[in-house]
């Protein structure tokens, strides 16, 4: 080899190594700038959430979750952040407004008040509003009674039961 | 063989045990134990799934811990104690069973027999429960020393989360594991309530879901009582007219007094007291090193407090009290005591006070004031004091610079505090006030009271007694006996006052100490040049002016002999000097005017009328609010100098030469 040819490929050589290097630092720029931006910002609003609750701080769940409530487009998505609205709302001691949170959620789909029965019951028991409890316990129940049978069912339904009995009672 | 014999005979027992318990026989817990649940994986309390709590038998099926859950009427924890004891003494052995798997579980005794719960076990569970709760409820949450108790809590658990269940057959209360099968764990939207019994960190210590009271996760127990970790101290800090740094308040003074409880523990307190005194005593009185309980006079309404109250870590505001002070020479106390203090001290109080005092002030009018100037020893020559100062009470204020000082010059080898000159100069002059004619008035800060002073040097004070004629006439025990002359006296002198009448002019030298009990006058009246009265008092020794006197006319001279004597004092009750205490007040509280000058080699300025705050930038010698006022008009310096031998005083001219001030 002559000495004109080993300098050919040894520039080669480098100009393979810059173009490698450069493909190198767009790959990793474009994961970069990938990852600045929030991959589901509902969800991860709602994971922290969770997060928040676990650790017992209610009102930094709750204000995530109102501040991701715009960010909602879809109706899933909005009766995901709607469901957590409320459950925080509830945690931070903010019947009301939990309460409202569900209704704005069973709007978008009706389907989902039975089983969200329970949780709203409570709520108007927590107000006492006994006949509100009632009502929304009742729809809880008829929603248990069409599930399938799993090994706690006839137990949940006892439960439920026996909570309407006696706020029937105590009226 | 035997063991497995003796296993599946120990079974039967215990489903005859119920039969027993029914028939009213003794009731014996069962020592028997299911052999699936005897290996395995352990996952609560030393149990394995589905294997009960008190008995150790194996069921996989039953009902929630407690049927119809925990009601939502149940949000504080008297609720929840009532609601367990109950069930506790319920004749329904699942409500039973519940009940004291729950004080059990939550007072952290291991599994196993006895299936009862103690009246100690029960008192300690009542007290634990009560330390996560003693410090406040709303409804919502529950805090106390060990931490707080969350009453609603909707939140997901996953699958895996250790649950409890009620055994039918066993009554007994087992552990299993949710999974997809038997919750709805899977289903991450899927929430329902807890009661959370959270430590201070946060951390669960005990977790019940409501719809069942079923217990959940790992419950460990709560923690036993702690003493809460709080400390009180109270404080009653005050303002005066804004000011924290203020000492002494005056009339017309509006006082603030800031009632705080700082809790320097670790942990709230639970709900505290706090009681807040007036005490008004007479002039000054120490703030007293062990607080005052009660009022004084009675029928004091304290400022409205949110106690009881609990007390964060750190500065607690209680309440805030604004008076406006109308009478003076009192100090005004107030107490604040908070019951408990800390778990050992059941009350702590402090208290703070304010005195009420004038800040008394002199005004010079016509003239000037000049500290320093070294008595003359041969002519011309004396040694200056460079310690001499000019101080008094001034506003301070920009624009308003009332209080103490001259209606000219301030002269001072050693500081002017507080004492200002140029006052009542022309808003045209050159000079104005506050320190205008201040000599020096190269470096001063008025607003916080330095109005001068370090002047260099001074002329000297003329030797007056050295002017002492040879011959001199008796002093007359009579004032008004003096006609124009030179008298002389020795010894302590007491002048009653009296009238020097036109056309006296009167010199009376003392070599000793006077103490003057009258006003001394020059006579009413209009007086032509030639018939102005005049007066010098020079007195080797001290002058002391009794505090019934009101007006001086005259020059006024106390020179040292010595190193004793060379006081003026404005305030006395006899030939001697007043303690310098809490007595001027009520001693001194009268107006001294001087038509005239007083020379001395220090001025004690004892009046205690009046009080900086009611002074003002515009008022005249007539004002009722300074101590002293001195005048230094024509009828003294017209007359001056006297010469001594003279019978017949002539004077061709008198000329002002510069600085004309």
């Amino acid at each position: 080899m002559s000495f004109a040819q080993w300098a050919t490929r040894k520039r080669l050589s480098i100009l393979a190594i810059i173009a490698v290097a450069m493909a190198i630092a767009v790959v990793v720029l474009v994961v970069v700038l990938r990852d600045d931006k929030p991959a589901n910002s509902t969800d991860d609003a709602i994971k922290n959430a969770d997060a928040a609750t676990a650790e017992g701080d209610y009102e930094v769940a709750f204000n995530m979750l109102k501040q991701t409530q715009a960010k909602a487009t879809t109706n899933d998505e909005k009766i995901k952040v709607l469901n957590d609205l409320a459950a925080a709302a509830a945690n931070a001691g903010q019947v009301d407004a939990a309460i409202d949170y569900y209704a704005q959620k069973h709007l978008i789909d009706p389907n989902t008040l039975p089983a969200d029965g329970l949780l709203v019951g409570e709520l108007y028991e927590r107000q006492e509003k006994t006949q509100k409890a009632i009502e929304y316990y009742q729809k809880y129940l008829e929603y248990l009674q069409g599930q399938s049978a799993n090994e706690f069912h006839d137990a949940e339904i006892a439960s439920v039961t026996e909570r309407i009995r006696q706020l029937e009672e105590g009226q | 063989m035997i063991k497995r014999l003796l296993l599946v005979g120990l079974g039967i027992w215990t489903l005859l045990a119920p039969v027993a318990i029914v028939g009213g026989a003794m009731v014996m817990e069962s020592s028997a134990e299911d052999e699936e649940c005897q290996s395995g994986q352990i996952i609560a309390w030393g149990r394995r799934r589905w294997c009960g709590y008190f008995k150790n038998e194996r069921n996989t099926s039953g009902l929630h811990v407690r049927v119809g859950g925990v009601p939502a009427s149940v949000n504080r924890a008297n609720d929840f104690i009532t609601l367990i004891e109950n069930d506790l003494k319920s004749s329904n052995a699942h409500r039973r069973t519940g009940a004291q798997f729950v004080i059990l579980t939550m007072i952290g005794r291991g599994p196993g027999a006895p299936q009862s719960v103690s009246d100690p076990q029960l008192q300690d569970w009542k007290e634990r429960v009560m330390s996560y709760a003693s410090t406040s409820e709303n409804g919502s949450q529950s805090r106390g020393p060990n931490g707080r108790i969350d009453w609603f809590v909707s939140m997901h658990t996953p699958c895996g989360e250790k649950n409890t269940y009620y055994q039918v057959p066993e009554n007994d209360v087992a552990p299993y594991l949710d999974h997809a099968g038997n919750s709805n764990c899977e289903v991450a939207s899927y929430r329902t309530n807890f009661i959370l019994f959270r430590d201070n960190s946060g951390a669960v210590k005990y977790m019940i879901r409501r719809e069942c009271m079923n217990p959940m996760g790992d419950l460990d127990g709560l923690d036993k009582p702690k003493a809460a970790d709080y400390n009180l101290e109270p404080t009653v800090t005050t303002e005066v007219n804004g000011d924290i740094s203020a000492t002494a308040a005056e009339v017309g003074d509006t006082v603030r007094f800031i009632y705080r409880a700082t809790n320097t523990g670790n942990d709230p307190s639970p709900n505290v007291n706090c009681t807040i005194y007036a005490n008004v005593r007479a002039g000054y009185f120490a703030t007293p090193s062990t607080p005052t309980s009660g009022n004084n006079p009675p029928g004091y309404s304290p400022p409205p407090t949110s106690c009881p109250k609990v007390f964060t870590k750190g500065v607690n505001q209680i309440a805030t009290e604004t008076i406006t002070i109308t009478t003076s020479n009192q100090t005004i106390c107030r107490s604040l005591f908070v019951s408990p203090a800390s778990p050992t001290v059941s009350s702590r109080g402090k208290e703070v006070c304010m005195p009420v005092a004038n800040k008394p002030y002199a005004r010079v009018f016509g003239g000037d004031i000049s500290a320093g100037n070294g008595p003359e020893t041969v002519p011309e020559t004396c040694a200056a004091n460079m310690n001499a100062a000019v101080v008094g009470w001034n506003k301070r204020a920009p624009g308003n610079f009332a209080g103490a000082g001259s209606q000219y010059a301030a002269f001072a080898l050693n500081a002017i505090r507080d004492f200002a000159s140029a006052l009542g100069s022309p808003a045209s002059a050159n000079a104005q006030a506050p320190t205008g004619l201040s000599f020096a008035n190269t470096s001063v800060n008025p607003g916080n009271g330095a109005f001068g002073g370090s002047f260099g040097s001074e002329p000297c004070m003329h030797d007056y007694y050295g002017d002492k004629p040879a011959t001199t006439q008796a002093m007359p025990a009579n004032f008004n006996a003096m006609i124009t002359g030179n008298y002389a006296a020795s010894g302590t002198v007491t002048l009653g006052g009296g009238v020097v009448d036109r056309n006296e002019r009167i010199a009376l030298f003392v070599d000793g100490d006077v103490f003057i009990n009258g006003n001394i006058m020059f006579a009413g009246g209009m007086w032509d040049i030639n018939e102005t009265p005049s007066l010098r008092l020079i007195v080797r020794g001290n002058i002391y002016v009794s505090r019934t006197v009101t007006q001086l006319d005259g020059l006024f001279v106390a020179q040292a002999n010595g190193s004793a004597g060379g006081n003026f004092y404005t305030c006395a009750t006899s030939a001697a000097a007043l303690p310098l205490n809490g007595s001027l007040y009520n001693t001194c509280l009268g107006k001294l005017t001087v038509n005239g000058a007083v020379v001395a080699n220090q001025i004690h300025l004892l009046r205690t009328v009046g009080s900086l705050s009611q002074s003002n930038a515009g008022e005249t010698n007539a004002s009722t609010a300074a101590g002293e006022v001195i005048n230094f008009g024509p009828a003294l310096w017209l007359m001056q100098p006297q010469p001594p031998e003279s019978s017949t005083p002539d004077y061709d001219a008198i000329i002002s030469l510069p600085p004309i001030l």
